[in-house]
C-alpha cells in the first residue's frame, strides 16, 4: 500500500508533529527535574502543630531535597498527619530511629527535615511511620542522640585545635614572632652589655655610695633618675609584650572557640611577665621612684631612712 | 440629561443583546460540533488544513520575528536591573515568567487576530452577502459545520502550536542575548530554564492558547454572521471583532492568571 | 390538487418595520411547476426563501410533506434539504472553490462516495449544462449566465424531488436562457419534481408553468391554474399583469443593453 500525501498535508503535519514533540520533551524534562518517573517510597508522621506545613514543601536531610510532603490532614486528635515521599536512592537512609522536625530557615519557606537514624538500625519500608520531633518518641531518640554526640563535639574541637597548633608552629605564627621578640627582649636582658646589667650595676654603684654616704644627694638623684628611666623603658616594653600577648589571645579567641588551651598557655606566659613587672615594681627603688610628681620626698625618706639603717 | 440615559440605555441594551447572541451562538456551535454524524467530514478537513496551514503555517515568519527579539529584548532590559553576576539565575525564570505565562499567549493571540481573525469575518461577511451562505444551507450543508467548526479547530490547534513555537523561539533569542553579554553554556541556560520552568507553567500556556483560539474564532465566525446585507458592512464587522476580540483576550487573560495564580 | 408537497400557513413577514409578506397561505402540488409573480419588491423572493426555510418568518408556519419545518431540529432540517435544491438569482456558488468542487460540494457532504463516482456524476451534469470547459475555473471567472448554469447544476446534483428557483433566467443572455428553459422543460415531465420558480418573465411563465401565483403589495392576490390566471377578467389581476409586463421589458431593455455595451448595473440588483 503506497501514500499520497499532498503537500498541504505535509506542511500542515511537520508543523503539528514538532509541537507535540516539543511538548512531550518539555514536560519529560520538567518530570525528570522533578522526579515524577522515579521510584519514592511514601512515609508518613505526625505533628502537633501544623503551622508552615504545606503540600510540595521540601524534605531534606542537612538541607539536601530527599523527597517533597504529599498530604496534610488534621486528624481526629488534632495531630497533623503528613505524608512524604522520598527518592528511591535516598530511601536506604530513613531507618528505624530516624526522627522527622520541621526546620525554618532564616530565608525561605520551612522545611521538613528528617534525622536520620543510625547505620546499623533497620531500614524503614515504604508507608511506614516516622517520629516526630513533637511525639514523646522522637524527642526521647533525640535527647539519646544528643548525648551520643557529644563526643562527636570533642572530636570537632579536637580537629580543631591541631589546626590551631599547626597554625602557632609554623613560622609565619604570631605567636612564634612574639617568642622571638621575647626571646631578644630577655637576651639583652641578661648580655653583659644590656641595661639591666648596667642597672644592676648602677643600683650597686648608688647602694655603695649610699651605703658610703659619699656623694651629694644630687649627684644620688641624678644617678637615680638615670636608673628610672631605665626601668620605664623595661616597663614600657613589657608592656608592649603584654598587648601583643594580649591582641594575639583576642585573634586566637575570635578564631575559634576551642583555643582555649593555647590561650591559656599564653596566659601563663604572660602571668609570668606580669609577675617580672611586678617583682620590677616592687623593687626598691622602682616603687620609690614610680611618681615623679614628688621626686624628692619620697627618695629622701627612704635614702635617710635607708640610711637610718 | 433624560436623554444621555436613554442613549446609554441603548447602548447597553444592544451590549447586552450582543452578549447573549453570542452565547447563543458559541452553545449552537458545541452542540453541533458534538452531534454525532454519519458522513465522515472529509470535506471540513480539507478546510480545517488549509486553515492551520493559513493560521499557523504562514503565520511561523512573523511569531518567529517576533518572539526572538523579544526574547532578547526582555532579557537586555532585565539585566539593566539585575546584578551582573549572579543575574544568570533569574534569567531562566524571567524568560519562563514572561513567556510562557503571559506574552506568549497574548502576543500570538494578537498576531493570529490580526492575520486570521480579520480574514474570517472578511471571509464569512463576504459569504453572507453573496448569498453563499444561504447556498449552503439550501443544499442541506450546515455552514457552521462546513465553515465555522473547521475554522474554530483550525484557529484553536494553531494558536496551540504558535504558542509553543513562540515560547521555544523567545528562549532561543533569550539565550542569543545573554551568551553576548555573559557567559553562559546552552546547556546551563536551558537547565535553569528547566528548572523554573514548572507543569502549571506549560498547562496555562496550553490553556490561554486553547481558550484565545476559541475566543478568536468565535467572536469572529460570528462578527462574520452578523453581516446582514450589503458588502459595506463587512469591515465595519472586522472591526468590531478586532475590538471585541483584543476586550475578550485581556479579560480571559486576566480570569485564567487570577484563577491559576490565586 | 391531489397531494401537496409544500403547504405556507398565514405567513406574515416584515423586515426592519416594513412589511414584506402579509398573511399568506398557500399549497403547492406535488410534480407541478408553479410560476409565483408580480412585480418588483413586492416579496416574491422572500416569500421562496421562506418556503425554503433559509428564512423564518414572523408569523405563520411552512409544511413540507406534512412537517412544519421550523419545528425541525436543525440538523433534521439540514438532512431533509438534501431532498430539495434552492437555486439562487445571483447563482450563490461557493467562490473559493472551481466550478466542479462546488457541483461535487453537496454529494461530498451528504454521501462521501468515492472519487471516481463523484467524477462521473459530476462530469455527467456539467456536459448537461455545457460547461465542461469551465469546471477547473473559479466562480468569478464566469459570465453570469454560466454562473447560473453551474448553480442549476449544483441544484441538480443530488436530483432533488423539490427546486426552488429564484428568477432563473433573468439577467442571462439567450443562449443561456435558452439552455436554462430546455433544463427546466424535462424535469416539468418528472411527476416526482416539484418545481416552485419565482420570475417575472411571462413568457416564460405562460409557456411552462402549471400554476400561477400573482403577489402584489405583500398580498397573495390570485393563486390558480394557468389558464384560469391569464383568461382572469378581474381588473387587478389584468393590471398587475400589465405591470409585470411592463418591467419585463425594461428589464429586456436593460439586457440589450448590456449585450450591446450600455452598461447598467441596475440590473443585477
Amino acid at each position: 500500500m503506497s501514500f499520497k500525501f499532498k503537500h498541504l498535508e505535509k506542511i500542515v503535519g511537520v508543523f503539528l508533529t514538532i509541537v507535540i514533540l516539543s511538548v512531550i520533551t518539555v514536560i519529560v524534562f520538567i518530570g525528570r527535574e522533578r522526579r515524577w518517573f522515579e521510584k519514592q517510597k511514601i512515609y508518613s508522621t505526625k505533628f502537633f502543630r501544623g503551622e508552615g506545613l504545606s503540600p510540595g514543601m521540601m524534605v531534606e536531610i542537612k538541607g539536601i531535597q530527599i523527597g517533597e510532603v504529599k498530604t496534610i490532614f488534621l486528624n481526629i486528635d488534632n495531630w497533623i498527619d503528613v505524608t512524604f515521599s522520598i527518592y528511591e536512592e535516598y530511601t536506604s537512609r530513613i531507618t528505624k530511629d530516624s526522627v522527622v522536625k520541621l526546620r525554618a530557615p532564616l530565608i525561605g519557606s520551612k522545611v521538613l527535615e528528617i534525622i536520620p537514624g543510625g547505620k546499623d538500625m533497620p531500614v524503614l519500608e515504604s508507608g511506614s511511620l516516622i517520629w516526630s520531633k513533637d511525639t514523646e518518641e522522637g524527642s526521647r531518640i533525640l535527647r539519646e542522640r544528643k548525648r551520643e554526640e557529644i563526643p562527636d563535639e570533642i572530636t570537632r574541637i579536637i580537629s580543631n585545635v591541631e589546626q590551631l597548633t599547626y597554625n602557632l608552629s609554623s613560622n609565619e605564627g604570631s605567636l612564634y614572632k612574639t617568642l622571638e621578640t621575647l626571646q631578644g627582649f630577655i637576651e639583652q636582658l641578661t648580655s653583659e652589655e644590656g641595661s639591666l646589667n648596667k642597672t644592676l650595676a648602677s643600683i650597686e654603684a648608688i647602694t655603695a655610695s649610699i651605703s658610703e654616704k659619699e656623694g651629694s644627694i644630687g649627684k644620688f638623684m641624678d644617678d637615680n633618675y638615670e636608673l628610672y628611666d631605665n626601668v620605664i623603658s623595661l616597663v614600657e616594653k613589657l608592656n608592649l609584650i603584654m598587648d601583643d600577648f594580649r591582641e594575639l589571645s583576642k585573634t586566637m579567641a575570635e578564631s575559634s572557640p576551642g583555643i582555649k588551651a593555647a590561650i591559656e598557655r599564653s596566659n601563663v606566659t604572660m602571668e609570668e611577665a606580669t609577675g617580672l613587672i611586678r617583682t620590677l615594681q616592687d623593687n626598691f627603688f622602682v616603687k620609690g621612684f614610680s611618681s615623679r610628681k614628688e621626686p624628692e620626698a619620697v627618695p629622701i625618706d627612704n635614702a635617710e631612712r635607708e640610711g637610718g639603717y | 440629561m433624560g436623554n444621555y440615559f436613554y442613549n446609554f440605555g441603548k447602548w447597553f441594551l444592544i451590549k447586552i443583546d450582543n452578549f447573549t447572541s453570542l452565547n447563543a451562538y458559541t452553545i449552537l456551535v458545541l452542540k453541533i460540533f458534538f452531534h454525532k454524524r454519519k458522513v465522515t467530514f472529509k470535506t471540513s478537513l480539507r478546510v480545517l488544513f488549509k486553515q492551520i496551514l493559513f493560521t499557523g503555517v504562514e503565520a511561523l515568519p512573523l511569531i518567529g520575528m517576533v518572539s526572538l527579539a523579544i526574547g532578547g529584548i526582555s532579557i537586555i532590559q532585565s539585566l539593566t536591573f539585575l546584578p551582573k553576576f549572579g543575574g544568570e539565575s533569574l534569567i531562566g525564570k524571567l524568560l519562563v515568567t514572561v513567556m510562557v505565562r503571559e506574552l506568549g499567549p497574548l502576543l500570538t493571540g494578537f498576531i493570529v487576530m490580526g492575520r486570521s481573525g480579520t480574514a474570517i469575518t472578511a471571509e464569512i461577511g463576504n459569504m453572507v452577502v453573496s448569498h453563499e451562505i444561504q447556498a449552503l444551507e439550501a443544499m442541506g450543508i450546515d455552514p457552521i459545520r462546513y465553515l465555522v467548526i473547521p475554522r474554530i479547530l483550525g484557529v484553536t490547534i494553531s494558536l496551540v502550536s504558535l504558542n509553543i513555537y513562540f515560547i521555544i523561539l523567545s528562549i532561543l533569542g533569550g539565550f542569543l542575548v545573554s551568551k553576548m553579554v555573559l557567559v553562559t553554556s546552552i546547556s546551563i541556560f536551558l537547565k535553569k530554564i528547566l528548572e523554573s520552568m514548572v507543569l502549571s507553567d506549560i498547562t496555562v500556556n496550553l490553556l490561554k492558547g486553547f481558550i484565545f483560539g476559541l475566543l478568536i474564532s468565535v467572536i469572529c465566525t460570528f462578527e462574520g454572521f452578523s453581516v446582514k446585507l450589503s458588502s459595506t458592512e463587512v469591515p465595519q464587522r472586522t472591526t468590531k471583532a478586532m475590538v471585541n476580540v483584543i476586550t475578550a483576550l485581556f479579560i480571559a487573560d486576566g480570569i485564567i492568571t487570577v484563577i491559576y495564580y490565586i | 390538487m391531489d397531494e401537496h408537497i409544500l403547504e405556507l400557513k398565514d405567513i406574515s413577514h416584515t423586515f426592519e418595520d416594513e412589511t414584506i409578506l402579509n398573511n399568506i397561505s398557500m399549497k403547492f402540488p406535488k410534480g407541478k411547476l408553479i410560476a409565483i409573480t408580480g412585480p418588483s419588491g413586492c416579496g416574491k423572493s422572500t416569500l421562496l426563501k421562506i418556503s425554503a426555510g433559509l428564512i423564518s418568518p414572523d408569523r405563520g408556519q411552512v409544511f413540507i410533506e406534512g412537517n412544519n419545518i421550523f419545528e425541525l431540529s436543525r440538523t433534521a432540517l439540514f438532512q431533509m434539504r438534501k431532498k430539495f435544491a434552492f437555486i439562487f438569482q445571483d447563482a450563490a456558488l461557493i467562490s473559493n472553490l472551481t466550478v466542479y468542487n462546488n457541483i461535487a460540494l453537496p454529494l461530498r457532504h451528504h454521501y462521501n462516495p468515492p472519487e471516481d463516482e463523484i467524477n462521473r456524476k459530476v462530469t455527467g451534469i456539467l456536459k448537461n449544462v455545457d460547461l465542461e470547459d469551465e469546471r477547473d475555473l473559479l466562480p468569478a471567472q464566469l459570465s453570469m449566465g454560466q454562473r447560473k448554469l453551474a448553480s442549476f447544476a449544483r441544484g441538480l446534483v443530488l436530483e432533488p424531488g423539490l427546486i426552488f428557483f429564484d428568477e432563473p433566467i433573468s439577467g442571462t443572455d439567450a443562449i443561456t436562457r435558452e439552455k436554462i428553459i430546455n433544463m427546466i422543460l424535462p424535469l416539468e415531465d418528472d411527476p416526482e419534481i416539484t418545481l416552485i420558480l419565482v420570475s417575472h418573465n411571462l413568457d416564460f411563465i405562460k409557456n411552462s408553468a402549471d400554476y400561477i401565483a400573482l403577489i402584489y403589495e405583500n398580498r397573495l392576490i390570485a393563486y390558480d391554474e394557468k389558464e384560469e390566471i391569464l383568461r382572469s377578467t378581474d381588473p387587478i389581476i389584468q393590471r398587475i399583469l400589465s405591470i409585470i409586463i411592463d418591467e419585463e421589458a425594461t428589464v429586456a431593455e436593460e439586457i440589450l443593453g448590456i449585450l450591446t455595451g450600455r452598461v447598467s448595473e441596475d440590473v443585477f440588483k
